[in-house]
Formats: structure tokens, sequence, C-alpha cells
């Protein structure tokens, strides 16, 4: 040790320099066998990411139901030789039938466990198809389906307030001494199935009573609204519909 | 051009509801339509001994009528017939019941279907003393917008009336009345083949006349204070023999006349420039007519406008903000509209239309000029757009008795840019009418048989 540090300055500073850098070098590649050694030879168990699933907990859980336990393959048995085959002079022959005798044998063996292991999956398919429209009791935790409409029904949701934005736009008169474009007001209007309006109440204010005056007056000379189709009555119940004044 | 306006029309058709982040359904109605107000209005209640003061009926048909005018001019209102009344206002007091207990009811005003409700009553408080007493009230709320209590001269039933009326628009609008405004016009109506210069309140009442220079004078304006008007007489030169068009101001409160420019040939079509301090007006000075700026004194002459050699630059007239000039000139072959900057840099046409368009005038807001056109034989009014020349508009078409189209010209913008005054010779004389901007409404303002020219509204007077 103390011979290598004399060694190091005796030697001149470019040298010194070259040195060190190899030295350097040498230490991250032991530093890196050392690491990657360790990780071939003495692996840490790998981290699982699963995706996160939204559960609803609508009711108690069942009792789950005990699957039958599978069958184990059954082994065909194999008929014994008859005496009248035992001639030397045939045994090679016999053997040969015997050989084949025995795929054969393996073959019809191997197609008895193909058709009972089908069996078995068709059982098990049969049992989760009930055990499914069981769970459509929503029983167990379960994910819910949500309530929001798709595809075509969304379109005609759309053609049904086009239709009342028009309606309630024919009876929406301001003086001309309103209008004012800072002039805002929001109006939340319950119907039912017939488009009768049963309540209304104004819930954002203009801070002009006589403003809000005439877009309370529009929505009860509006009514009543067009009727909503059969399907749109819960959801127009619900919340309501808040008209915005303009 | 066609699937983007579709795709955008789509796009504002769903934008026209939606669901909240709360799954709430909203809708947006859109602008309201405007429409009128309905008012109820009876007649004022004489609230003093009719002994005293012999012509108090004339007084009260005066205070009345004026404010009817006003009501429906301002464009507001849909005044209900009197038969349609439930209740007789003379028969119940100014202020509603409970509190008052002779008071009016609401509800029989209400049940007619009345937004608002105007309620006043006058007393004589001597041979000269007049004071009206009156109330403007919301129905559908109960509430009062205006109560107040005018005193002022006997003689003054119509002044009392129109500050009324202009207090209302301010209570309902926040913008000030046009009702106490006035014009500035030439006439005839003195005789004897002269033209002399006339102020009266711009409901035709009122007129006095300004000028007795007993010659031809011409193209008025009003200074922004309201109280001086300059315009143009040919006036007698003694060291020439003849006369020349020279440019006058005159203070009409002091009665003071002042010569500003007496120049060697045209000084007409003068206008002020916002700060009062300006005046512009065409010169010709024995060249082609241009468009010179100068104090109001007629000294510090600056020339704004420079040809084309041959063309006539005329009748100019200063935007709102001072920044800029309308007017007319002919350079292009025949009289097109113009605008400029006030130092007559960046000219830029305006009209490409018809064969004679003239006569600009700004609109308060600075964005639209309205100006006469000749279209095949007759003139019309017509507006346009500073900023888009393409979006115009033609206000009149009225016609003669002999069922030929009538000429409407010299128009000139109300300070509160809702109307426009101009003559028209659809009676056979060029008379004074209004219209409002978007050409829906129009009344005749003077009744009789003289001519007048070029009327110009006054600013707000107070």
């Amino acid at each position: 040790m103390i011979k290598r540090l004399q060694f190091l300055e005796i030697s001149s500073e470019p040298d010194l320099f070259k040195r060190m850098v190899f030295f350097s070098l040498g230490l991250h590649l032991a530093l890196f066998l050392f690491f990657g050694l360790k990780a071939v030879l003495f692996p840490s168990p790998s981290l699982t990411l699963d995706a996160a699933i939204k559960v609803d907990i609508v009711a108690l859980p069942d009792k789950l139901q005990k699957l039958p336990e599978p069958q184990a393959p059954q082994m065909a048995k194999v008929p014994a030789l008859s005496k009248t085959q035992k001639t030397v002079a045939i045994k090679s022959t016999a053997n040969k039938v015997i050989e084949k005798i025995k795929k054969q044998e393996r073959a019809e063996r191997e197609k008895k466990l193909l058709d009972n292991l089908k069996n078995e999956v068709a059982q098990e398919e049969a049992k989760e198809q009930r055990q499914a429209k069981l769970a459509k009791l929503l029983k167990g935790n379960a994910v819910s389906s949500g309530s929001a409409l798709h595809g075509l029904a969304k379109s005609e949701f759309n053609e049904y307030l086009s239709s009342l934005q028009a309606h309630v736009h024919e009876h929406w008169n301001l003086p001309e001494w309103l209008q004012n474009d800072n002039l805002k007001a929001s109006v939340t209007v319950f119907i039912d199935f017939r488009g009768v309006v049963l309540k209304r109440t104004l819930v954002n204010s203009s801070g002009d009573s006589r403003f809000d005056g005439f877009a309370l007056k529009a929505v009860d000379e509006a009514s009543p609204f067009p009727q909503p189709p059969p399907r749109f009555v819960d959801i127009v119940k619900a919340d309501g519909i808040t008209l915005k004044f303009p | 051009m066609k699937f983007l306006s579709l795709v955008f029309l789509t796009v504002l058709a769903f934008s026209m509801y939606s669901h909240g982040d709360d799954d709430k359904i909203y809708i947006n109605v859109g602008q309201a339509s405007v429409k009128k107000s309905l008012v109820a209005f009876p007649p004022f209640v004489f609230l003093s001994t009719p002994s005293l003061t012999p012509n108090y009926k004339q007084i009260g048909a005066d205070l009345f009528n004026t404010v009817l005018n006003d009501l429906e001019v301002s464009n507001l209102f849909t005044i209900i017939k009197q038969q349609a009344y439930l209740e007789d206002s003379a028969k119940v007091g100014l202020t509603p019941a409970p509190a008052n207990p002779t008071g009016f009811h609401f509800e029989s005003w209400a049940k007619i279907g009345s937004e608002f409700l105007i309620r006043g009553g006058y007393k004589m408080k001597s041979a000269t003393e007049l004071e009206f007493e009156v109330y403007v009230y919301y129905v559908p709320q109960a509430k009062v917008v205006l109560g107040k209590i005018y005193s002022a001269k006997a003689n003054e039933a119509r002044v009392t009336a129109h500050t009324f009326s202009d207090d209302l628009m301010k209570a309902l609008t926040g913008k000030r009345g046009i009702f106490r405004t006035k014009f500035v016009v030439a006439s005839d109506k003195a005789g004897n083949k002269w033209k002399e210069i006339y102020v009266m309140d711009w409901d035709g009442r009122n007129i006095i006349q300004v000028t007795n220079h007993h010659s031809i004078s011409l193209s008025p304006a009003w200074r922004p204070n309201g109280k001086t008007i300059s315009y143009t007489s040919f006036a007698y030169h003694p060291n020439l023999k003849s006369r020349n068009p020279d440019l006058f101001t005159y203070d009409i409160f002091e009665g003071k006349r002042f010569l500003v420019s007496s120049r060697l040939g045209i000084n007409s079509g003068s206008a002020f420039s916002p700060d009062g301090n300006s005046i512009i007006l065409t010169i010709s000075k024995n060249e082609g007519p241009e468009i010179y700026r100068m104090n109001v004194e007629g000294d510090d002459l600056e020339r704004i406008t420079n040809g084309p050699k041959g063309s006539l630059n005329v009748e100019p007239a200063f935007s709102p903000d001072g920044k800029k000039i309308a007017f007319s000139s002919d350079r292009s072959g025949v009289p097109m509209v113009y605008v400029m900057n006030a130092d007559g840099s960046n000219i830029k046409r305006i009209t490409f239309a018809g064969r004679y368009n003239s006569s600009p005038s700004w609109s308060p807001d600075g964005k639209k000029l309205v100006f006469a056109g000749q279209d095949k034989d007759h003139f019309d009014l017509f507006t346009v757009s500073v900023e888009d020349p393409t979006d115009m508009q033609r206000l009149t078409s009225a016609k003669k008795t002999s069922g030929k189209f009538a000429n409407n010209e010299d128009p000139s913008f109300s300070p509160d840019g809702r109307h426009i005054v101009f003559t028209s010779d659809r009676t056979g004389k060029n008379q004074i009418y209004i219209i409002t901007t978007d050409g829906t409404s129009e009344r005749r303002v003077t009744v009789d048989s003289h001519n007048y020219f070029k009327p110009k509204w006054s600013p707000y007077i107070d």
C-alpha cells in the first residue's frame, strides 16, 4: 500500500491524471459487477401492478356455492394375451401386434380423457351462466354501469332539448331599456310527463328584479312545455331543467 | 364555406344545451326579442281651483300632449287606450292605496296588462306659476320608478313636460333623453325669396328666427356647447359691390353675431370640432373648393384636402372622437362619401354605388354614417358602417301624392343616436321629418307650406 502511494507521488502530473482515471473506471466497473451478480444470483421479488377497479357494494354477498371436484380420468384396462399366440416363430410378429394394440389403446385413452375434459368445461360454463343470471340481482361486490345516455338515446335527448329551447325562446321578450349584456339569470323548471310546469325557481338572479321578472314570465307563458319522450320523463324529473337567460 | 357554416351551426346547436359536471341539464335560451312596454297614461288631474287661472285647461293639455308625443317618439312604449282603463283617475289620488286612503289601486291597472302607470297632476300656484307633480310606477312590482314635482312659469308648460320625459328616460335606460334638444335649419318662410336661419324645438314648436340678413342664408351647424351656431350667408361686400357667401357665428343666448370668414369665394358647409375650438368648412378662394380648418375666430387657416384638380371636396363632418372627417367629393367622377383622418391623410372611399352620395352625418358612437344617395331619379337616406362599407341599409322610400318617389335629404343624427332628422318633399314642399335609425318609424315635424333646408340636430342642451 505504501509502495503504491509512493509510486503515485513519484509519477508526473499527466501520468497521475491518467492513472486516476483508470482507477476510477475500475471502481465503477467493480460496483457494476457486484450489483449485477447480486441481481442474478439473489433476485428480489418483482412488483405486480394491477388496474384499479371501481367497485360498488350494493348488498351483502351470498354464500358461495362449492363447485364439484373435477373427476380423475380412469385408465381403461388392457386385455390379457391368449395362449395360442405363444409360439417362438411368431414371437416377433406377436410383439409388433402387441405394440400396435398398445398404441391404439393409448389413443383411445387420450380421446376419452379429452372428452371428459370437454364435458367438464361445458358443465362449468353452464354453472357460470346460471351464476351470472343470479348476480344480476346485484348481490355481493359488483361494478355499476352508470346512468349516462349513449348513442341514439343521447341524440334523441338533445333533439328534445333543442325543441325546448326554441319553445321558450318564442316567449322570451325584453323591453329595450333592459337590453343589457351584463344581466343574466337562471330558472330551474320541473315538468311532468305532459310538459306542464310543476315548479319553477329562480336559482341565479341577475341583480335586477325586473329582468328576473321577465325571465320568470317567459317560463310561465311557455307552459306547457313540449312533452318529454316517455323514457326521459324520469331524467327531467330528477334535477329539473335549468334555463339560462339569455 | 357551406360545409364550414354547417359544422359551425351543428356545434352551435349542441352548445345550446349541455350536461353539467353534476349531471344537471342546462339550456341557453338565447337573446330576447325586443318588445315595447305597455304604459297606462290617464289624463293629468288639475289640483287647484279653476277660478284663479282661466287658461288652466290649455296648460294641462300642453303638458299632457307634450309628454304623450315624447313617449311615442321614445319608441319604448305602447300607450294603452283610455277606454280600457278600469279606474277613473280623476277620482283617485296620485299615489297608491292603502298608503293613501283615497289613492288608486294597482290591481285595476295590473288587470289591463300595464307595465307602467304615469299619474300626474298640476296646479297653478298663481296666475304665472305652475307646479307639475308626477309619478311613474312599475306595475308588476308596484314600485315607484320616478316621482317628482316641477316648478315653472305658466308659459313653460312644454319645457316642463320635456324635462319630465328626459328624467323618465334617464331613470329607465340610464341615458339622457333628447326631448329638450333643438334643430337649426334654413327656411324660406320669411318670404321674399330669402332664406333665413331658424332654431326650433325638436317637435317643431317654438320656432325662432335668428338671422335677418335679407339674403340667402344656408348650411347652419351647432357648436358642441349648444349655445352657438354657425351658418353661411350671401352677405354684401361693398368693396366688391357684390355678394359673397361668408361664414358667420351667432350666440343664441347672448344675441352676439361674428363674421368669421369672408374670404373670396365659398365659405360654407361648416361644422365644429367635438371640442368646439375649430371649424372645418369648404373654402374656394377662387380655386377649386377644398376643405379647410380654422379656429373659431376664423384664423389659423389650415388646408386639409388637396385636389385632385377640378374636383369638389365639400360637406365635411367631424367624427365624435375628433379623429376623422367624413366628406363628399366628386374626385371619382360623381359625388361619393369619403372618410379621412383629421389631418387629411388616409382618405378612404366609403360609397361606390349610386349616382350622387352626399351630406354625411356621423352617429354618436362613431360607427355609422347616414347620407343621402341618389337612386335613379330620387334621393333616399342610407346608413353605412364605417368599418365595413358593404353593411348598408336604406331607411326611406316614401312616395309623393303624385305617385313618384320623394326626395329625402340632408340627414343629421340625434345626440342619443336613435333618431335622424331630414327633409322630405313628399308633400310637395321640403318639410322636416324624423326617423328611427332602423328605419321603422317616421314622423313629420313641421306642418306648414314652407320649405326647410339642411336641418341639424343640436347636442344635448341643459
